[in-house]
């Protein structure tokens, strides 16, 4: 009798390891994009929000709505640019009375999925959020 | 030996297997854990954009709350502008006004994206905000 020799039994088993290690990997890397994908979700949902609230301050300052339109542009892109948000291009919409009123700058950011698509998420994903300031109520707007 | 060695061969059977469903479980525990954590973090960061935002609308005053080129801050008047931003931010909240100095307490809710049986579907973020202006230049 071989000490060494591998019963049948266990070479029956030959094999199950080599089938259910790429599946279990495969769970677990799936999972893995799956946290990947949801905190990516949910941190661009604040830095939008941040950063809209930061458009809110640069846009209620302003006597006008083009040049508040022109500084939340700039103040938004350059708050999502610093924190890294992958949103390049944003589109900020800004609305409401400069003239002593709240004033609304909505953010609308489109952030890409598309290296997690394999958990199940789409390949992109829309963020809109908005922000209020109210405006100086003596200086007024013109 | 034989016996010994086939024991040691069914001792290994499925180790994979039911390892991987552990850690799965354990990282779908984590995920949820991560994702709910970074809403509600979010929603604090949110609650006190708000306050800060609500705080300076009260503490500006109106023309009817500069007397003798100082800020006299109507409570009434500072109390509605805060509410004003409060309110078109979907936040509700109380407003203290003392002297020139004007504190914001905003309370916002946020529903986890996943919730998880036996725990609560919502959170609840409050944040407070001072603002003081005394100072009005001519």
């Amino acid at each position: 009798m071989n000490a060494y020799d591998p019963s049948p039994r266990c070479r029956g088993d030959r094999g199950s390891a080599e089938i259910e290690l790429p599946i279990a990997v495969m769970g677990l890397i799936l999972v893995l994009l799956l946290i990947v994908g949801g905190l990516r979700i949910s941190n661009m949902n604040g830095d939008v929000q941040s950063a809209a609230h930061a458009g809110a301050r640069a846009a209620a300052a302003e006597r006008d709505m083009g040049s508040a339109q022109v500084a939340a542009q700039r103040v938004v892109s350059a708050a999502l640019a610093e924190s890294g948000a992958g949103c390049p291009s944003p589109d900020v919409f800004v609305s409401g009375d400069l003239s002593g009123g709240l004033v609304t700058v909505r953010v609308t950011c489109t952030v890409s999925l598309a290296d997690v698509a394999m958990a199940g998420f789409p390949g992109s994903r829309t963020v809109s959020v908005s922000a209020v300031e109210l405006t100086d109520q003596l200086r007024g707007g013109s | 030996m034989n016996e010994a060695r086939q024991h040691r061969g069914r001792g290994d059977d499925g180790s994979v297997m039911p390892m991987a469903v552990v850690m799965i479980t354990f990282l779908l525990i984590a995920m949820v854990s991560l994702v709910s954590a970074s809403q509600a973090w979010g929603e604090r960061r949110d609650a006190q954009a708000v306050a800060s935002a609500a705080a300076r609308a009260a503490a500006q005053p109106g023309p009817d709350e500069i007397v003798g080129g100082r800020v006299q801050l109507d409570p009434g008047a500072a109390s509605a502008r805060a509410q004003t931003v409060l309110g078109a931010s979907g936040h509700s909240g109380s407003v203290s006004v003392t002297g020139t100095t004007v504190t914001v307490t905003a309370t916002g809710t946020v529903s986890y994206a996943f919730a998880a049986p036996g725990f609560p579907t919502t959170m609840t973020a409050t944040a407070n905000a001072a603002a003081n202006n005394d100072v009005f230049g001519g």
